[in-house]
């Protein structure tokens, strides 16, 4: 997805690709309270980016996402509202590492949060020994 | 006669509240709990724990110094981790965490609550608030004491299994 200012810092970052024509936004690292306000510049750009190109949908791909705090979850929370609220919503596939406990329990509530707009799917380990990780 | 309570860990920091530490902080307690209990969902919930209670620190202490405390500790076949924080706060601000605080530790359905409180905030900007709901909405206990301009906030989990004690 070209266009859009990646974002990276020591222990975080967020950068755009594509993937048979659908835009994936990859979240690496530890989202912490030094990223909120960066993410969420960056989480308002997207959302308008993808508005102006009609995009019927985004995949967030949480693969090496290590932690996200509340700050960072809501975030998320303000992007999905402005995404339900809009007149023609976008799907967002965010994509869960299983290994990372975390993050069923913690974006869970997003897509209750907007069921019709949010779906989780778990991305498959094919990780020798997968299971046993938990990082932080 | 009530039962002894035993205590096998006992972690304290004292520092100045400060952002960059929160996340040090955190994977510091997460390590803890990994090595002592050998369950990573426990672990993990007491790193998110640990996260939101020294981020809530860090961003409300009036004072200089905070401290986090993690125990783990046997009474009576059961078994406790206990995280706990002790920060000072503006009067103001403890009227005003107060009522979030009661709700918090009453829900009876700390889910739904955590879903009302996302709902909430969602149209609001640069508001979150949502860090010690999240803690109760993921299984954890919660409670706090307010005493004097001094706020403790305490989070738990109950084990009955034996825990391996490694430290």
């Amino acid at each position: 997805m070209p266009n859009l200012p990646e974002l990276r810092t020591d222990s975080f970052s967020l950068l755009f690709a594509s993937a048979g024509g659908v835009p994936v936004v990859k979240l690496s690292g530890n989202g912490d309270a030094e990223v909120v306000s960066p993410l969420d510049r960056s989480l308002t750009q997207l959302h308008q980016k993808l508005i102006s190109e009609s995009a019927t949908s985004v995949v967030v791909d949480l693969g090496d996402l290590y932690f996200m705090n509340s700050s960072c979850l809501k975030a998320f929370v303000a992007w999905i509202y402005k995404v339900r609220t809009t007149g023609s919503p976008y799907r967002i596939r965010l994509q869960l590492n299983p290994r990372q406990r975390w993050q069923r329990r913690g974006l869970e509530p997003l897509q209750r949060l907007a069921p019709a707009v949010v779906f989780l799917d778990e991305i498959k380990d094919k990780t020798p020994g997968a299971g046993d990780a938990e990082g932080t | 006669m009530s039962n002894p309570k035993n205590v096998s860990l006992f972690l304290r920091l004292a520092f100045c509240p400060s952002t960059p530490l929160v996340s040090a902080i955190s994977r510091l307690v997460s390590d803890f709990c990994r090595q002592g209990l050998a369950d990573l969902d426990i672990s993990s919930r007491f790193h998110m724990a640990a996260h939101e209670l020294a981020e809530n620190m860090t961003k409300y202490s009036s004072g200089p110094a905070v401290s986090l405390e993690v125990e783990l500790s046997e009474q009576a076949g059961e078994h406790l981790l206990t995280l706990r924080t002790r920060n000072h706060a503006a009067p103001e601000r403890l009227r005003e965490v107060s009522k979030r605080l009661a709700e918090i530790r009453s829900a009876v359905d700390p889910s739904k609550l955590y879903d009302r409180l996302i709902e909430e905030s969602a149209p609001l900007e640069g508001v979150s608030g949502l860090g010690l709901a999240r803690i109760r909405a993921e299984g954890l206990e919660f409670d706090y004491a307010i005493r004097g301009d001094e706020l403790t906030l305490i989070v738990q989990e109950r084990f009955s299994k034996p825990v391996p004690a490694k430290f």
